[in-house]
């Protein structure tokens, strides 16, 4: 089914009124998108950035733990040399963010977003009684409860808290499983990573039965309520994306060669296409440099470095620049002393990325010492959960993150 | 074929008989909710037989259900619980591959590192060789040792679950899946499939039991004592990991009925239970109550003081009121449902507690209540993806576990890997299994059941993890051979680049959803760290001496390890599995299109298919057939009755039991 009114579109705004007033909306759209083009169609005439209700978080998992004192470089501090001789990013290096810290020289893209007050940089993230299992840490971050057996993920309970009944579509995890960030009690995130796959395959005629599993049928029984719930959201879901992913040539660069560039282009799709998600989850993995790390985190930094920037770019060109914000994370930093292996091993506190339009960037929190350590381990100055209290309540204007949060987490000031 | 036709006779004669009642008036008294009396003699029938194997087993195909309905309720529920009476001992053993050639596992590295310095070899490998990388051998056989246990794990998995199909005993098995569950231990820390294994064991033999002896069992389990920590747990240096476990997860529930200073008390109760020291590498792992290590001195616990030890622990938490609650309330929402009223909790408590923990008059009341056979309880769990794969698998007839597609594979795809639950509290489960990748893939599983791939593309579980796969080329001075495993040598068999290349791009083209890597290294640092640690704790001077060479190359030894993993460990088959379609169907006994359908919802589903659905269903096989009503001749009926059941298998009804 083509959608012509996706194609060429100069900004947000002329494609809405170009497309869904002067083309006519029902031409060949699905109505649930022609709903919600309405709806959004309608402010964004206004010329109002979205409320801060209906505003989306991207969330960015670096799944490995990647380095964060080669990511933000203390380039000016000779702990840092001392302890990295081999892996310590030379002043001539760096890209300077201030007389102090340079990012990766991999980072110009982030460089730039922070000269332009996009990118926050949050020093010395971790928790109390840090764990150096993948395994755990990242269950730790993905649960915001270290220690607490949660089955919930932080932006399950989230959505949960937030949307009652249940808000179809709220969250869209790119990823080959479901992260456990996303998994919630009441909602259910549409996971993929093909879009094409997104949905099931049939004969014709076989489509026919498919669809009617699909539809909504009275029932007294919840559990078949329920699946049928989510048959009904795979259905649409993946009727919506499907269009959405297909329909959307961003003319912007993302780099290339790596799952990252290509999973944000598809968010950025589904943000154009004005899917009702308010939360996208996507990842990038390689991060466990133990070994070789100089080459291996270059060309990762490179990846990420690219598809932020490009991300950001795109949402701006769509007009949807201020309605984002971006928050990246990985399971833990990595020992402050490079290894023998030209790597290094599992470590603790890191900084975390904030970037997007309606983002206060620079330098957020207190740097970590490099010589006060905790077994050869920075000690963490913010806890991480400060940083999701902060994008819950500011961000996303949901003023109760003490129960979803399990525990009162001063925020910062991240938002502008 | 043989040993199944009679009953399937007496089945269909039972389902083609017309119900006493028809549908909609059969319908449980709504009294009958809550209430632990038994079901009387006359309340018996086929649908309520289909009920209880479904959730005290894993269902089954028409015959079984079938031999269940012919007994009486109390005699189909004690044949489920009994079931040490039902022989079993024609059921296959797992078969290991044998991944231990040298002896050492995994779990040794600390005395690997000592081996290295009385024998220079580490695994039994020389280690200490002269010249570049001297440290290769061992890594390669670190990550072969590594590579190995979860591959392995992933056999005994399958094996497990082949088991929950063949058993005559399936209530054993689902118990067993429940105390893994409950006790949940994954692979992912124990990294020692042995003793993953002999946990799965002791679950088996002591599933329907006395409560205390399981809960003795696994507190003295050497898989549970590594997965909690309990082995480093010592006098003056307590752990609290384990303390903390069985009151808030295995016995009490969280924030019920205890305080952080029992959790203290308790940790050092059970200080010096650990495992025995092993002085020689084949020596077995066992459990050790060390005295040495053990506080003896006075705890004061839930209000008793005394100079308590680990049996005394556990004695002092199963006099806790709360306890009973809890190991009923959670027998109670697995096998019925999610509400249990106040009430009725109490009432199964105070069974559990008259049988002085014994298990069996619970799950007898359980399965025998009028409440179990209640609207509520009836078709309204969704099922887990193991039970639902060992199900379909069950219900098509099927004598083992079929190949293709792989059963560990879709059950990742499901979000349940056997022996790796995705934390102590097990699988969060009910709403969570279902959403739109898993049902998706649950339909995607049923097609490729149905139209297995007849040509094996690759070797799914011989696939080298991503990131590795490239390295033949990356470190061509390493001199490693792409290798890709060959189905007909059973072994990874070196290959040209230029097919290897081809390979690689047929992965890219459809990426397999899972590989056995689950590879998650966790090397708190000194398992990555080998190189270092041996030599520099002992302060020589070859630490010196190489400080500014490296040791070894990790991806190469990731590589390595891949290739000789997969030698070492036997493969998975790959066969498709052999579903009777007409058979299933009951295609020409039943005749006509709606009977099929029909006939497919009773064997199939344990709640009523939407009427919508049913004519849709009626009318797609209507259209496969042209209009003709089923002909054994017809060369369109197979394909269509395959069309139909694969449908029916992805309805939104059959995902609930």
């Amino acid at each position: 089914m083509p959608l012509p009114l996706f194609r060429h579109p100069a900004t947000r705004r002329d494609f809405l009124r170009a497309g869904l007033y002067a083309l006519g909306v029902s031409a060949g759209l699905p109505p649930l998108f022609a709903q919600i083009g309405r709806a959004e169609g309608n402010r964004a005439l206004a010329g109002q950035p979205a409320a801060a209700s209906e505003r989306i978080l991207v969330v960015v998992e670096l799944t490995g733990g990647n380095d964060g004192l080669n990511l933000v470089a203390p380039y000016a501090d000779d702990a840092y040399h001392r302890a990295r001789p081999r892996l310590g990013l030379r002043e001539t290096k760096v890209l300077k963010l201030d007389d102090h810290f340079g990012l990766h020289p991999a980072c110009t893209g982030l460089r730039d977003l922070f000269h332009e007050g996009r990118l926050a940089i949050v020093h010395g993230c971790g928790y109390p009684e840090p764990n150096l299992s993948h395994f755990t840490a990242m269950e730790w971050w993905h649960t915001a409860n270290p220690h607490g057996n949660e089955p919930y993920g932080w932006l399950g309970r989230f959505a949960d808290a937030r949307w009652s009944p249940p808000r179809e579509h709220a969250l869209v995890n790119l990823g080959a499983r479901q992260s456990r960030a996303v998994t919630a009690e009441h909602h259910s995130p549409l996971v993929f990573t093909d879009p094409r796959k997104l949905g099931r395959n049939g004969t014709p005629a076989q489509q026919a039965v498919l669809a009617t599993f699909g539809e909504p049928t009275p029932t007294a029984n919840p559990g078949l309520a329920f699946v049928n719930d989510v048959a009904r959201s795979a259905q649409r879901g993946g009727e919506l994306v499907r269009h959405a992913c297909a329909e959307y040539h961003s003319t912007v660069d993302y780099g290339s060669g790596n799952n990252l560039c290509l999973d944000l282009k598809k968010v950025a799709a589904l943000i154009r296409a004005d899917l009702p998600t308010r939360i996208y989850y996507v990842s990038l993995g390689g991060f466990d440099t133990h070994a070789g790390q100089a080459d291996i985190q270059n060309l990762l930094l490179v990846y990420l470095s690219d598809a932020l920037r490009g991300f950001l770019t795109d949402l701006d060109q769509m007009g949807r620049g201020q309605d984002v914000a971006v928050m990246v994370f990985t399971e833990f930093g990595r020992r402050v002393q490079e290894n023998a292996s030209r790597g290094t091993d599992h470590g603790t506190a890191t900084p975390m990325l904030v970037l997007g339009g309606g983002i206060q960037g620079g330098f957020h929190g207190r740097p970590p010492s490099l010589t006060d350590l905790d077994n050869g381990n920075l000690r963490m100055t913010t806890d991480f959960r400060s940083v999701y209290a902060t994008l819950l309540q500011k961000w996303m204007a949901h003023p109760d993150t003490q129960t979803i949060l399990r525990g009162n987490f001063p925020t910062l000031p991240l938002v502008a | 074929m043989k040993p199944w036709f009679p009953a399937l006779v007496l089945s269909l004669v039972l389902l083609l008989h017309p119900r006493v009642a028809p549908a909609g008036t059969s319908a449980p008294p709504a009294a009958w909710r809550d209430d632990l009396a038994p079901l009387q003699a006359a309340d018996w029938n086929v649908d309520r037989a289909a009920h209880l194997l479904a959730r005290a087993g894993f269902g089954g195909p028409p015959a079984e259900v079938a031999r269940l309905a012919q007994m009486d309720a109390a005699a189909a529920v004690d044949f489920l619980v009994d079931y040490e009476k039902i022989p079993d001992s024609d059921l296959p053993a797992f078969e290991p591959s044998g991944i231990y050639p040298h002896g050492w596992k995994f779990g040794q590295f600390e005395g690997a590192g000592r081996e290295l310095f009385r024998t220079g070899k580490i695994f039994g490998v020389p280690a200490a060789r002269e010249g570049a990388l001297p440290l290769q051998p061992a890594i390669n056989e670190f990550y072969t040792l590594l590579v190995s246990e979860h591959a392995e794990m992933r056999r005994a998995g399958e094996w497990w679950a082949d088991r929950m199909l063949r058993t005559p005993r399936p209530l054993q098995e689902h118990l067993t899946l429940f105390w893994h569950n409950h006790f949940a231990t994954s692979q992912e820390k124990v990294m020692d499939y042995e003793l993953m294994l002999r946990q799965n064991q002791t679950f088996r033999d002591l599933g329907n039991g006395n409560f205390r002896t399981l809960l003795l069992a696994v507190a003295q389990d050497p898989a549970m004592l590594i997965w909690l920590d309990n082995r480093d747990n010592r006098r003056g240096h307590p752990n609290e990991n384990f303390a903390r476990e069985i009151l808030e997860l295995f016995c009490l529930g969280e924030g019920r009925g205890y305080t952080e200073s029992d959790i203290r008390e308790l940790a050092r109760a059970f200080t010096g239970w650990g495992l025995a020291p092993r002085p020689r590498t084949n020596d077995p792992i066992r459990f050790v109550a060390a005295a040495a290590e053990h506080d003896d001195g006075e705890k004061r616990a839930f209000g008793v003081t005394g100079r308590l030890d680990g049996t005394n622990a556990i004695d002092l938490i199963l006099a806790q009121p709360g306890t009973p609650l809890f190991i009923t309330r959670k027998l109670y929402r697995w096998f019925v449902r999610e509400d249990l009223s106040p009430a009725l909790n109490r009432q199964l408590a105070d069974l559990l507690v008259q049988s002085h923990y014994e298990l069996k008059p619970v799950l007898r009341a359980l399965f025998l209540s009028r409440d179990f056979y209640s609207a509520p309880s009836l078709g309204t769990q969704i099922t887990a993806p193991v039970p639902w794969l060992v199900g379909t698998c069950r219900k098509l007839g099927l004598r083992q576990l079929p190949g293709t597609p792989n059963f560990t594979e879709t059950a990742g795809a499901l979000g349940q890997v056997l022996f790796y639950p995705p934390n102590v509290a097990g699988w969060p489960g009910r709403q969570t299994w279902i959403n739109p990748a898993t049902l998706t893939a649950r339909a995607r599983f049923a097609h490729e059941l149905l139209y297995p791939a007849t040509v094996p593309d690759v070797a799914r579980d011989k696939i080298i993890a991503e990131g590795f796969r490239r390295l033949p080329d990356v470190f061509p001075q390493h001199g490693l051979t792409p290798r890709i495993w060959d189905d007909h040598t059973g072994r990874m068999e070196p290959v040209s680049s230029e097919r290897y290349h081809q390979f690689l791009a047929e992965l890219e083209s459809d990426t397999p959803t899972t590989t056995v890597a689950t590879i998650k290294v966790d090397p708190a640092d000194p398992k990555m760290n080998l190189a270092l640690k041996p030599y520099g704790a002992a302060g020589m001077s070859k630490a010196a001496q190489m400080a500014e060479t490296e040791f070894y190359n990790l991806g190469v030894g990731v590589y390595t390890g891949f290739i000789e993993a997969y030698n070492r460990v036997k493969p998975i088959p790959r066969t498709p599995a052999p579903v009777d379609v007409p058979t299933v169907t009951q295609a020409t006994v039943l005749g006509t299109p709606e009977a099929i359908v029909d006939g497919l919802g009773r064997n199939f589903l344990l709640t009523e298919l939407a009427p919508t659905r049913r004519a849709a269903l009626v009318a797609f096989l209507q259209g496969e057939l042209a209009g003709q009503g089923p002909n054994p001749s017809d060369p369109r009926l197979p394909d269509a009755l395959r069309r139909t059941l694969e449908l029916v298998l992805s309805a939104p009804e059959y995902q609930l039991h």
